[in-house]
């Protein structure tokens, strides 16, 4: 084992020098140019999929060059145990990777470090690990692709798509990494076989391969109906194709603001409506987006957006440090550390990450706005301090970034819109107390737009709820309201918008196997944080869609049924396929093909 | 025959009526006068609209303390160049090719000029390249702001350094020198607002103003530096201290402290307020004084009213301001004077008929005066240089007084088109804004348009208006709605119809800003007697605008010593008084939309900090939908001033277009291209006014 071990280090050992020392010099050049530290998600995202697919195309070449007949038969005719080969052939990988990949993260962080006054946290160092995990499962999941069932086993990769689509951050991104390398290697040692082309066989081993193939099958399945979509589109009526269905949602997402505002109005009671229509057609019209769906999470391996922000008259960067919970600084000139700035004029910690979000009308030229997940500070470049200026209550979020509306500033929280005096903003450095509280009128997670004019008295303020409601996760509505500028709120009026799409066609996320739905919104969220941001007002499903998914479930089962009759199988198995596809519908009955059908026939 | 006669009335005319500005109580006889003056002059030939629309490429000069040399802007558009004119041989030299600095001063000692910008106070050394130097930046919470140039230190500033611009108590108030190597000096710091502070000769700091409740008052600081006070001035009246007392070092104060209008005044050792100059018909408030650059001796006093004036404070300075005004006429004058007969004077003359600013030199020793700075303008759109609109062709402001109904005397302006028969021609009131303002007597550019197109202009300085006294300004009473001061408008425009100036059936009502909203109130509540509005960004309800203002921070701009809300409950208007605010809805424009039977022109932008925008469109909204003929332009960029050249123009062009339409006036000239897809872009209700 220890043999086989070292060989394969020998083997590709030229191959990961030059590609560590490739990556040391672009991540070298990289950091010299900008911080690594404090790049955007999509950044990260990137860069870890040049890991995946370093990895996977290292396990397709180093495998699929093993599988071939007389090598494989070669390779596992040893005298040790077919796991340790698989072992050793694994821990060799893992160690070319290390080098290769997690190496050169490690040595730019340490640099980082040791030569500059650059921020380096707990999460920076996490880095390496993450890109070790997701390299590996690449690693992984090329070799089960090569060495298990040519008919399924491609389907190990849907377990790094899981990566992409998780919501998990910080250690939980981890965890989640973590976990799909687990299931990949037992995979790959499931699969790590002398008969390639036999079927997983005790039942442990038959969920661990069904389960992320049936996944891939349903992922598959929504492709398919993705594809449907697309010649929809290609075919030109599609609600998305030139003019929009009238009186439907997709119609109200792409409205210009004043016409939105008089639609909706158009159905109002109130005797002012003739009034405020021709006030719209007159004024500006100012709009308020929703903007996070997450705020920036203490530890997280990525940034939303650069938590850095400059004081160009001292020339200094603040880098905000998950670690101190504070933000520290350098000088732009030469690189040195000037210091570590808290929250207020005490230097306390800030309690959740602060995100510089740039600045506000009446702020001095160097002054930033910072942003925690319900505060917000002044920084202010005069005293090199940092002032507490907004507070939302204690449970609310931030949604968006402050936005001018008129001489006011909005203020979007999960569960309000403020209206802030921009006197507030200028005149003093105290908290400023928003003058207008506006409830939401529906759940954050579903608001698309906002809408508004000034009125002498106050707002007339939309609220169009549509976001998501082309898969059904919201019944399309707007609602209107005037606010007095005492703060009384009246309604308007409440329109409600078309679907816009067929029924099925919104909710085939659902039928195409509702089991299957649920365990992507749970593995998707597995190791997240609640997030308030994401609260809808989802609507029951229908009873067509329901008697649609429960038909395809009967017609799974009876198939399988059907199926296996020819098939060597136990009657136990037989049965639990048949449960599997009563339970989980097309996936399942698939996937039972494409595990036993073709062979094992009786 | 006819033009020998019209010369011989011109000669009589001007032998017997004073002179514009001249300081006299006016009366009938002497307005008719005017009027005739007036009458008799050539008519005016029919002016380019743009060509009214110029701006001085010189600006802002200022004379060397040593008289050496004149420091001044050129301008071009919005791009400022400072440039430095010796006094002895004319030459002229730029100092700077581009600048933010929107005043320059100097220091005692003549060696540095000072360029102050709303950022920073920048020093720079006319003696050597080497030293220039930012002294203090002036923005940010803790404002800066430059007092003064220390009266007797040869080369510093005294600044007054506060929390925030409204601030009145809680954080300390800091008077500092700053010399031109950057050293600081704390001269006092007080938890009270600073207002103001003399040095005496010795160059100790001898007396402080700060603020004292909702008033000022005068302090003097031993050697301790113990503050004893003097004197109390009443919220509202002015109190202003001259950086530097006397040769006896007794303080000077200008301000209402000892009666109306405001004076001048010298406080001797024992606390007694003697007079030194108040305007002899004892109408208008004291604009201006200026003193001797080196011991700060008060030489000339000016007054900006309805009659501007400009009184020597000492037999010298009359006797060469007599000089003067032989050689310039009666002219609005601003003079830097110096503090020998060796040292030349810098004056800048002004006049309603005369476009943009002239400068002078005038040696005391020779008493002679000569052109200095004599550019051409720029076209404002363009910025190509252009020629000054000859003096005969642009109308003079005739100061006209007239009693309200409640008795009480009101002061105010008229324009005459030259050589008209003013009984015949269409009469427009054109209202100041503020209305804490007043109505200067220098060249206008919209009023000479609206006189060269045919109309006579009224400009009252009805009661509230500053300029004629602390009485006349508090005499308001918070009357702002359809009540006193509108009242004050309309007796005016009918006192002028009644003396055969203007075809009463043929009046309309302009104005900005404040301006605005009396127009609308105008046709809204007289529209027998105004046929027409022009209201340029107009509050549509006086008191919700400035309940508006009072959240915005055009607030700190507005209210100087005491905060905005105070400063409005002193002229009764207390925001927090449901009575004030319901009396000012209840009578406001918006409230009685439904009584507007005549067309109204509305301009506005939105960008307007002063007067929202949704204030004038809620109420073009409504007079829209009661089928009122309204014109609407918004300009979505342009502020409460209106806009740049493009946005002027196409208000002139549209005023002309509404007046021509309802007044009948001169038609106006068609706009061009550029300005016609302005307009096309802006206007929102075409209203009876529609572009060509």
């Amino acid at each position: 084992m220890w043999d086989l071990f070292k060989a394969e280090l020998q083997r590709f050992r030229f191959w990961c020098l030059a590609y560590a020392s490739l990556h040391l010099l672009i991540l070298g050049f990289l950091t010299r140019v900008v911080d690594l530290a404090q790049q955007p998600l999509l950044v990260y995202r990137s860069i870890a999929a040049v890991y995946a697919l370093s990895g996977l195309l290292f396990g397709l070449y180093q495998l699929g060059n093993y599988r071939r007949s007389n090598t494989w038969l070669q390779l596992l005719h040893r005298p040790l145990p077919h796991w340790r080969i698989a072992v050793a052939l694994a821990a060799a990988s893992v160690l070319l990777l290390l080098i290769a990949v997690a190496l050169p993260v490690l040595v730019i962080a340490i640099w980082q470090k040791t030569m500059t006054a650059r921020v380096v946290d707990l999460r920076h160092w996490l880095l390496p690990v993450s890109a070790i995990l997701i390299a590996t499962s690449a690693y992984l999941a090329a070799g089960y692709a090569v060495l298990g069932g040519r008919r399924f086993a491609i389907s190990g990769l849907i377990l790094l798509g899981l990566l992409l689509a998780s919501d998990a951050a910080g250690f939980g991104a981890l965890l989640i990494q973590l976990l799909a390398l687990l299931w990949l290697a037992a995979l790959l040692m499931l699969a790590f076989k002398p008969d390639l082309s036999a079927s997983p066989r005790s039942p442990l081993a038959l969920i661990a391969v069904a389960l992320p193939l049936q996944m891939a099958i349903y992922c598959a399945l929504v492709m398919v109906c993705f594809g449907v979509e697309l010649l929809w589109i290609m075919q030109g009526s599609h609600p998305n194709n030139s003019t929009p269905p009238a009186g439907g949602f997709v119609e109200a997402n792409k409205a210009a603001p004043a016409d939105l505002l008089s639609a909706g109005l158009a159905v109002s009671a109130r005797s002012e409506a003739a009034l405020w229509q021709e006030q719209i057609a007159l004024s500006e019209v100012f709009q308020v987006f929703r903007e996070f769906e997450r705020l920036p999470q203490r530890h997280s391996l990525s940034n939303l957006s650069p938590m850095e922000f400059d004081d160009n008259e001292r020339g200094e960067r603040w880098v905000f440090s998950h670690d101190r919970m504070r933000f520290r600084g350098y000088r732009l000139s030469d690189g040195k550390g000037v210091g570590e700035m808290g929250a207020t004029t005490a230097n306390a910690e800030f309690t959740t990450p602060a995100l510089p979000i740039g600045s506000l009308p009446g702020f001095a030229k160097d002054d930033a706005l910072l942003m925690t997940a319900n505060g917000l500070y002044q920084y202010q470049a005069r005293s090199r301090t940092t002032l507490p200026r907004f507070q939302l209550p204690s449970a609310e979020r931030f949604a968006a970034t402050p936005s001018l509306v008129g001489e006011s500033i909005a203020i979007l929280s999960d569960r309000a819109l403020y209206i802030v005096d921009g006197r507030s903003v200028s005149e003093n450095e105290d908290l400023i107390a928003p003058r207008l509280s506006i409830p939401l009128p529906g759940a954050i997670g579903n608001l698309t737009r906002i809408d508004l004019i000034e009125l002498v008295d106050g707002y007339l303020i939309s609220f169009t709820y549509t976001s998501t409601a082309h898969n059904a996760r919201v019944d399309p509505y707007q609602e209107i309201v005037q606010v007095h500028d005492d703060g009384a709120t009246e309604p308007v009026a409440r329109r409600v918008l078309a679907m816009d799409y067929p029924t099925w066609h919104r909710y085939e996320l659902w039928w195409l196997s509702p089991a299957m739905h649920s365990l992507y919104q749970g593995a998707t969220q597995l190791f997240v944080a609640d997030s308030p941001l994401l609260r809808i007002d989802k609507p029951a499903v229908p009873l067509s869609m329901r008697w649609l998914a429960a038909t395809l479930a009967v017609l799974s089962m009876s198939l399988v049924l059907l199926l296996s009759r020819g098939l060597v199988l136990t009657r136990s198995r037989r049965l639990a396929w048949a449960a599997a596809a009563a339970l989980i519908g097309l996936p399942a009955l698939i996937s039972f093909w494409l595990l036993h059908g073709g062979k094992e026939r009786g | 025959m006819k033009s020998t006669s019209t010369l011989l009335l011109c000669l009589l005319i001007a032998a017997l009526v004073p002179a514009e500005g001249r300081g006299a109580a006016q009366t009938s006889d002497e307005f008719s006068l005017a009027v005739a003056q007036e009458r008799a002059r050539a008519p005016a030939p029919r002016l380019d609209r743009s060509a009214l629309l110029v701006q001085d490429s010189v600006s802002d000069s200022v004379r060397a303390p040593d008289g050496s040399s004149i420091a001044y802007f050129r301008v071009v558009g919005s791009a400022r160049s400072v440039w430095l004119l010796d006094t002895d041989d004319g030459s002229q030299r730029r100092l700077l090719q581009s600048t933010e600095a929107q005043r320059l001063l100097w220091t005692r000692d003549s060696q540095w000029l000072l360029m102050e910008s709303p950022r920073q106070l920048f020093a720079l050394n006319l003696a050597q390249s080497a030293g220039s130097r930012m002294l203090s930046a002036l923005d940010g919470p803790s404002t800066r702001r430059l007092l003064a140039v220390d009266p007797v230190r040869p080369d510093a500033v005294v600044l007054l350094e506060g929390p925030r611009p409204d601030a009145v108590a809680a954080e300390r108030w800091r008077l500092l020198r700053i010399d031109v190597r950057g050293r600081e000096e704390v001269l006092h710091s007080s938890a009270r607002r600073i207002t103001g502070f003399a040095f005496e000769q010795n160059g100790r700091l001898a007396y402080l103003a700060r603020l004292d409740g909702e008033g000022i008052g005068v302090y003097r600081l031993d050697d301790e530096r113990a503050l004893h006070r003097l004197l109390r001035c009443k919220p509202l009246l002015r109190c202003s201290l001259l950086p530097l007392a006397n040769q006896q070092n007794e303080l000077l104060i200008l301000g209402d402290a000892a009666g109306d209008p405001s004076r001048l005044l010298r406080m001797d050792r024992n606390g007694a307020l003697h007079l030194v100059h108040v305007d002899p018909r004892g109408a208008a408030d004291i604009e201006e004084i200026a003193v001797d650059p080196f011991d700060g001796t008060p030489l000339l006093a000016s007054h900006a009213s309805t009659r501007p004036a400009s009184h020597g404070l000492g037999p010298s300075t009359r006797a060469h301001l007599a000089r003067i005004e032989q050689v310039l006429g009666a002219r609005s004058l601003s003079i830097q004077p110096g503090g020998s007969d060796q040292a030349a004077w810098l004056i800048a003359e002004r006049a309603s008929a005369l476009q943009g600013t002239r400068w002078h030199l005038y040696q005391p020793r020779s008493k002679t005066l000569h052109r200095i700075l004599a550019d051409p303008p720029l076209q404002q759109r363009s910025l190509r240089s252009t020629d000054w609109i000859a003096e005969s062709s642009l109308a003079r402001k005739i100061a006209f007084d007239w009693t309200a109904s409640d008795g009480m005397r009101l002061h105010g302006q008229v324009m005459l088109p030259p050589g008209r028969d003013p009984a015949a021609l269409p009469l427009i009131a054109q209202i100041h804004g503020g209305p804490w303002n007043h109505v200067r007597p220098g060249y206008e550019s919209h009023t000479q348009l609206l006189v060269n197109r045919g109309y006579i202009v009224f400009e009252p300085d009805f009661r509230g208006s500053t300029g004629h006294g602390f009485g006349y300004l508090i005499a308001a009473r918070g009357d702002y709605g359809n009540g006193r001061v509108q009242q004050d408008i309309v007796d005016g425009v009918r006192a002028l119809l009644a003396k055969g100036i203007g075809d009463s059936q043929r009046v309309g009502i302009s104005g900005a800003s404040f301006g605005g909203y009396s127009s609308l109130l105008g046709v809204s509540f007289e529209p027998d007697l105004f046929k027409v509005a022009v209201a340029l960004v107009p509050p549509t309800d006086f008191g919700w605008d400035l309940r508006w203002v009072s959240r915005s921070s055009e607030a700190l701009e507005l209210s100087k010593f005491l905060s905005f809300e105070d400063w409005l409950r002193l002229v009764d208007l207390d925001l927090a008084d449901p009575a004030t605010t319901l009396r000012l809805q209840q009578q406001s424009p918006l409230a009685n939309s439904q009584r507007l039977r005549r067309p109204v022109l509305l301009i506005a932008g939105g960008k307007d900090c002063r007067v929202p925008v949704r204030g004038v469109i809620e109420y073009a909204a409504k007079l829209k939908r009661q089928g009122a003929d309204i014109t609407l332009l918004i300009d979505p960029e342009a502020g409460h001033s209106g806009g740049g050249p493009l946005a002027r123009e196409a208000r002139n062009y549209l005023v002309e277009r509404s007046l021509h339409r309802h007044l009948g006036g001169d038609a106006a000239d068609p706009p061009d291209a550029q300005l016609a897809s302005y307009i096309e872009r802006t206007l929102r209700l075409r209203g009876s006014v529609r572009s060509d």
